[in-house]
């Protein structure tokens, strides 16, 4: 009896330990599939303009196509700030126009931001924190201007700026921008400040704070998160727009990058080198901003979601 | 610190009145508690006090000084929310010394108070973490440290008991009645435990409904409640109320519900007899009140005045809690640890009559407390 019934354990261990052996996790197998496939699919067009804007155009224009330059350069960095002349006649304005198109964009994209906070802050405090007769309505209202498509609303824009003398301006830019910004602006900062317990407010005030203080030197410093994701939002939204800075826009005063990039393909030879080029200049600034700011964007964005 | 006079103090949100005249005055250096269920309106005075809600009536006074009218940045008080209420952002000690930045008290002034307080709580050590670095006992022990750090008129304290575990709970309480007498300040506590207020304060005040039901030493309303609110929600296990009527034979008076004829003593007697000494009544329907310690019970046959049968017993470790049926009532009585019954088992019972309350049925006022005892 010993005997048969001793091997007999052994083997059956054995036996479960192939089985898990064996087992294929597919589930896991497919979850990083999938996660790849997404960033491949996010990351390889920016990935691939990286790549063009190191190539001589003889590269990037070769069939069958090169994805890591063959003979890479750094010309068409180089000539955004030093054109030489063959440069000059094969980018147009463009290539000149690239670095004062990003100083406006900077300038154009951190006055929108920072507008918005103001203005923004001042509202949100009132949703969040005042009961009125038909904040809701307004809170709906706020959202539902934004379902209007920007083209169908342009042509009053133009008109109200150039009478306001604002067009080709960085304030008829940075007003139109706000505009359409301040109402996404609003709803996330409003939720954001509903998460604050209203308890710290009261405890700065018995703290002999008056209500200013008690905004600037609590209520605020805690929002961080918030004003950062409002900020970054309204900053690219500005930064990307292409639209509105179309029409208001005529000259290199107040022109746009995207603008800018956009007209390497309108001149009569298209320089795909410069234009990857001014696509990487063009995303490094908001890119940096969210990674500076990650951990608060996330923060920000995600206030409310789960009890806490 | 200050002496706080609330005169006739109303507030009224939309249609619902959270307090209701209230009227009270606070002893300089006094522990006064305010306490009640929930909605009673006790947080709402306390944020009255502190000028964080606006009077819809009425004047609070600290030492005469009218002070309704102020906001709470210009009030001299100290506050301990229940939920802490910690800057998130600061530091324990920034936190601590946050009110005396504002006040523009001196940068080694700040310092040297900060530190004081923070020994005192024994928090020294925490100083340079951030709040979400704390426990919550730690936390509760900052917020303390915040308001002890100013040199305040009062000192209001929100509930800043309720977040903690029932040991840390019933610790704190000795360390806040500590720290009261090592201030000697106005402190201003509200809770809804009564236990809590029955050992900490100096006095109590009921509240229920916006109104303050009685305000007196923990003694005094415990064994001499206002009314039958007051008696029911001081106590752990509350006291037990039996519905009946009272009827006078040979000159004494007895209390008569199904299963029980009792004689009440002659305090309630004389009560009933001159309604001008307490409240008065009229013999007719009543409530009876007796606290369960104040229930004796028996297993011995033939011992006790009244019949009852055992419903469920609840030992305690010090003592044992045994719920009684007596016809439809249900009892509680408290007895030694050693007492032991088993459910539906039948026991004599009897009520220390110089300890039995009685009130007025239609509107619950105590009968005869303001008479000396007999």
């Amino acid at each position: 009896m010993t005997a048969t019934s001793a091997p007999t354990r052994p083997r059956s261990s054995a036996q479960s330990g192939a089985r898990i052996g064996v087992q294929i996790p597919w589930r896991l197998i497919a979850t990083y599939a999938l996660a790849i496939f997404f960033a491949c699919y996010l990351l390889a067009p920016f990935l691939w303009i990286v790549l063009t804007s190191f190539m001589t155009e003889a590269d990037a224009l070769s069939v069958p196509p090169q994805w890591i330059p063959a003979h890479p350069t750094l010309d068409n960095y180089a000539g955004f700030f030093n054109p030489t002349v063959e440069q000059r006649l094969q980018g147009s304005r463009a290539v000149e126009e690239t670095p004062r198109g990003l100083l406006n964009s900077m300038i154009v994209a951190f006055s929108t931001a920072l507008l918005n906070l103001c203005l923004a802050t001042l509202a949100a405090y009132s949703f969040a924190r005042i009961r009125f007769r038909g904040s809701q309505v307004l809170l709906m209202l706020y959202l539902v201007s934004r379902m209007v498509p920007g083209v169908v609303i342009i042509i009053p824009f133009f008109l109200v700026l150039r009478t306001l003398g604002l067009l080709d301006s960085y304030l008829g830019l940075i007003l139109s921008y706000t505009t359409f910004t301040l109402p996404f602006t609003i709803w996330i900062l409003k939720d954001y400040f509903r998460t604050i317990p209203r308890d710290l407010e009261d405890a700065a005030r018995v703290d002999r704070c008056n209500w200013l203080q008690m905004i600037w030197r609590v209520f605020l410093p805690i929002s961080a998160p918030g004003l950062v994701a409002a900020g970054v939002f309204a900053f690219m939204t500005a930064w990307n727009e292409f639209l509105f800075a179309l029409f208001l826009t005529n000259t290199i005063r107040s022109k746009t990058i995207p603008l800018i990039v956009a007209n390497f393909a309108n001149d009569l030879d298209v320089r795909f080198t410069f234009m990857a080029a001014a696509g990487v200049l063009a995303v490094i600034p908001p890119l940096v901003l969210a990674l500076i700011f990650q951990r608060l964007i996330v923060q920000g964005l995600a206030a409310g979601s789960v009890k806490g | 610190m200050a002496q706080v006079d609330l005169d006739k103090i109303r507030k009224q949100f939309s249609n619902v009145v959270a307090v209701d005249d209230v009227t009270l005055t606070i002893q300089e250096r006094e522990f006064l508690t305010l306490v009640g269920p929930s909605g009673c309106g006790k947080t709402t005075t306390l944020r009255l006090i502190a000028g964080l809600e606006r009077l819809t009536s009425g004047q609070i006074y600290f030492d005469g000084v009218a002070v309704g009218h102020q906001p709470a940045n210009r009030r001299d008080i100290a506050m301990v929310f229940q939920s802490y209420a910690l800057y998130p952002h600061m530091t324990v000690a920034e936190n601590i010394g946050f009110a005396l930045k504002m006040m523009r008290v001196p940068k080694p002034e700040i310092q040297q108070r900060t530190a004081r307080a923070a020994e005192m709580l024994d928090i020294a050590h925490l100083l340079e973490r951030r709040p979400k670095q704390l426990s919550g006992g730690q936390r509760q022990r900052v917020a303390l440290g915040r308001a002890i750090v100013r040199d305040a008129a009062a000192y209001l304290l929100d509930e800043p008991l309720s977040n903690l575990d029932a040991k840390l709970r019933v610790f704190m309480r000795a360390e806040l009645k500590k720290l009261h007498l090592d201030l000697q300040k106005t402190f201003i506590y509200v809770t809804h435990d009564q236990a809590e207020a029955m050992t900490m304060s100096d006095r109590i005040a009921v509240m229920h409904e916006g109104r303050v039901q009685q305000c007196a030493s923990p003694l005094e309303i415990y064994n001499q409640p206002a009314n039958q609110f007051v008696a029911g929600f001081m106590g752990s296990p509350p006291m037990n109320f039996i519905p009946g009527e009272l009827q006078r034979e040979d000159g004494d008076l007895f209390f008569l519900a199904s299963g029980i004829r009792q004689r009440l003593p002659a305090r309630l007697s004389a009560a009933v007899a001159c309604p001008d000494a307490g409240g008065g009544a009229s013999p007719g329907p009543v409530v009876l009140g007796v606290r369960p310690e104040d229930v004796k019970i028996s297993t011995a046959n033939g011992a006790g005045d009244h019949r009852a049968t055992v419903f469920v017993e609840e030992p305690m470790g010090a003592d044992v809690l045994v719920t009684l049926s007596l016809d439809a009532a249900l009892l509680k009585a408290r007895a030694d640890a050693e007492f032991r019954t088993r459910p539906g088992q039948n026991l004599g019972l009897t009520f220390a009559e110089h300890k039995l309350h009685l009130f007025a049925a239609d509107d619950g006022r105590a009968l005869g407390r303001d008479l000396p005892p007999a």
